[in-house]
């Protein structure tokens, strides 16, 4: 009975080990799922048919039609594996090793990715004809509303005219005041397909700037405000918009696991791990020992006064660390 | 007494431990020929290069079978002088149960610092023979000698101070997972009649899991918050509050040995029923 005990206990302890592997290794890979989706047919339907035509500037895909597009500042937010066929022509076969085929949730843009026999590659995007006009108006800045996701909690996002953020154009010292925070300024598609940044909200305390990548003439791709001492930017004067940018900031940092991430509270737990480890603990073992050792009268005596010595001395050198520390402080 | 029974302890473990310690030496210095000739500018063919990677996979392979060998042993030599039919002529023995005890301690902490030593000589070793024309040097020496001049520069006596606690620190976490090996094999004996083994393993496994998470949280939260907390001190006060810092952590060791060894003693003082 014993043997059966302590083999059930040892398989226990193990199966824990594993699950804890188990459920990490599950959440990476619901991690990956949820950036790259998975794999789907395009609208959903499975008999459509990807075909390319022979100068790779159109895609079909059943009814669809696909026109070739530069997308290097198109975002979207999942990306999808296509499971929909791919055919090719007899003399695209001849020249093709394979291609495989990603698409956006909505499924309005397609990237193909082709290989070729010589070793070539080519990744190609693809926007469906009926987003070619809303995709122009974006990129030409026609586009009516504006976009700011906070991004925590779930939901926290802010629209507006495109014309409310273009407040009081001011020449904005970087380093002037302490930045609080920033983010991403982005155009939508009606359907939230695709979206394409177009500037960033900068919070500086109470003031509130919108920074416009084409007028302050910077690199939407590759912008960090900490590279610049100085950019033209628009101080938000519209009071609506900031009101819903005030909310939204009361919300980002008034949610209840945020205090989880503060400096202060990280810094608590330190102390209160410190001290237990080095204060309470070691009194506790003096305490409990000196009284074992006072009412002890073998060997045992001796063991237990070195304890009692021992976890002295580590209280006293914590106790003159600690006088110190906040003595300086 | 001690030395008697230290030296039949000592010498049932390095009978074994010898032969595997010559031979991870050995490996290295072949290790060491291996990665001369990887690192090599000339052009080498596909078969001599695969085979140098194949030889120095099985180096580093020696090298974790030659750390994993020495738990092993003082595991085996452990429960049988003690738990095994043998253990009836060791607690027959006209020898108090401390000198026992102590002699085992010393036993294996000497021999996981033996391994510690020779590992650190095999991979000096196997890098000295791979890079040999690196190394012997006029200008690696005198890098050398810059280096602890600088160091010497900048912290002077308190160099030897950290090196000395260091040192204790290292040697007392032998001793503490040496004890911490005994207890539970102690425990496991104390409390099945058979599967003794494969109990004590068990319980081994589960406490070190519960101590590895506590010593995490300790980096993840204890670690940051000293580190913060110096960085406002004097310049001056630094060094000699780092030496008293890790005085207290050697403390906390030697606290955490003591009682580890007071909990054996007890063990097989009054709870070990061999009948």
């Amino acid at each position: 009975m014993k043997k059966i005990i302590s083999l059930g206990f040892i398989i226990l302890l193990l199966l824990s080990c594993f699950s804890f592997t188990a459920l990490g290794t599950k959440d990476y890979v619901y991690y990956e799922e949820e950036i790259y989706g998975q794999e789907i047919y395009i609208d959903s339907n499975p008999d459509a048919v990807i075909t390319l035509s022979e100068d790779y500037k159109t895609l079909y895909c059943g009814d669809e039609v696909y026109t070739r597009f530069s997308d290097s500042t198109v975002n979207v937010d999942i990306i999808n594996n296509v499971a929909n066929v791919v055919e090719l022509s007899d003399t695209q076969k001849k020249e093709i090793e394979e291609v495989s085929v990603e698409t956006n949730e909505a499924g309005s843009i397609i990237w193909a990715d082709i290989y070729f026999n010589d070793g070539a590659n080519l990744k190609v995007a693809f926007l469906n004809e009926d987003y070619i006009e809303e995709y122009n108006n974006i990129m030409e800045g026609e586009s009516g509303n504006y976009t700011i996701n906070f991004g925590w909690p779930e939901e926290n996002i802010v629209k507006a005219q495109k014309e409310s953020f273009f407040g009081e154009s001011v020449n904005l010292f970087i380093n002037q005041f302490v930045l609080t925070d920033y983010f991403d300024v982005v155009a939508m598609a009606s359907d939230e397909s695709f979206y394409v940044s177009k500037g960033q909200l900068l919070i500086y305390d109470d003031e509130y700037y919108y920074v416009d990548f084409e007028k302050a003439e910077v690199d939407s791709e590759d912008f960090y405000i900490e590279n610049y001492s100085n950019l033209v930017a628009y101080k938000i004067t519209d009071m609506d918009l900031r009101l819903q940018i005030e909310e939204a900031m009361q919300k980002y940092y008034d949610d209840d696991l945020g205090i989880f991430f503060d400096d202060d509270f990280t810094e608590s737990v330190a102390n209160i791990f410190l001290i237990v480890i080095f204060a309470v603990i070691p009194f506790a073992i003096f305490v409990t020992f000196l009284i074992l050792a006072l009412r002890s009268k073998t060997i045992y005596k001796k063991f237990f006064t070195v304890i009692c010595a021992l976890s002295a001395s580590e209280l006293f050198i914590f106790a003159v660390v600690t006088i110190y520390l906040l003595i300086l402080k | 007494m001690l030395k008697k029974l230290l030296k039949y302890d000592l010498r049932s473990i390095f009978k074994y431990w010898w032969i595997a310690a010559v031979s991870s030496l050995a490996l290295s210095i072949a290790g060491g020929g291996c990665m001369s000739v990887m690192n090599s500018e000339r052009e080498l063919p596909t078969v001599l290069y695969m085979t140098a990677l194949m030889v120095f996979f099985l180096v580093m392979f020696s090298y974790v079978a030659f750390a994993i060998l020495s738990p092993i042993l003082i595991f085996i030599r452990f429960y049988k002088n003690f738990f095994s039919d043998e253990g009836y002529l060791t607690f027959t023995l006209p020898v108090k149960r401390s000198q026992l005890l102590n002699s085992k301690l010393i036993m294996s902490s000497v021999t996981m610092i033996a391994t510690g030593v020779m590992l650190i000589i095999n991979v000096v070793v196997m890098l000295v023979i791979a890079f040999a024309e690196e190394i012997f040097t006029k200008e690696f020496f005198e890098d050398c000698i810059k280096f602890f001049e600088m160091l010497f520069e900048k912290a002077g006596i308190y160099v030897i101070v950290y090196l000395a606690e260091a040192l204790i620190i290292m040697t007392l976490s032998v001793i503490f997972s040496n004890l911490f090996l005994y207890c539970c094999i102690t425990f496991a004996s104390i409390i099945t009649r058979k599967a003794k083994v494969i109990t004590a393993i068990g319980i081994y496994y589960g406490a070190n899991a519960v101590f590895s998470f506590v010593l995490q949280m300790f980096y993840l939260f204890g670690i940051t918050s000293l580190i913060s907390r110096f960085s406002v001190l004097p310049e001056s006060s630094i060094l000699p509050m780092e030496a008293l810092v890790l005085l207290g952590i050697i403390l906390f060791f030697a606290v955490a040995c003591a009682m580890l060894y007071t909990l054996q003693y007890w063990m097989i003082d009054r709870k070990l029923n061999l009948s």
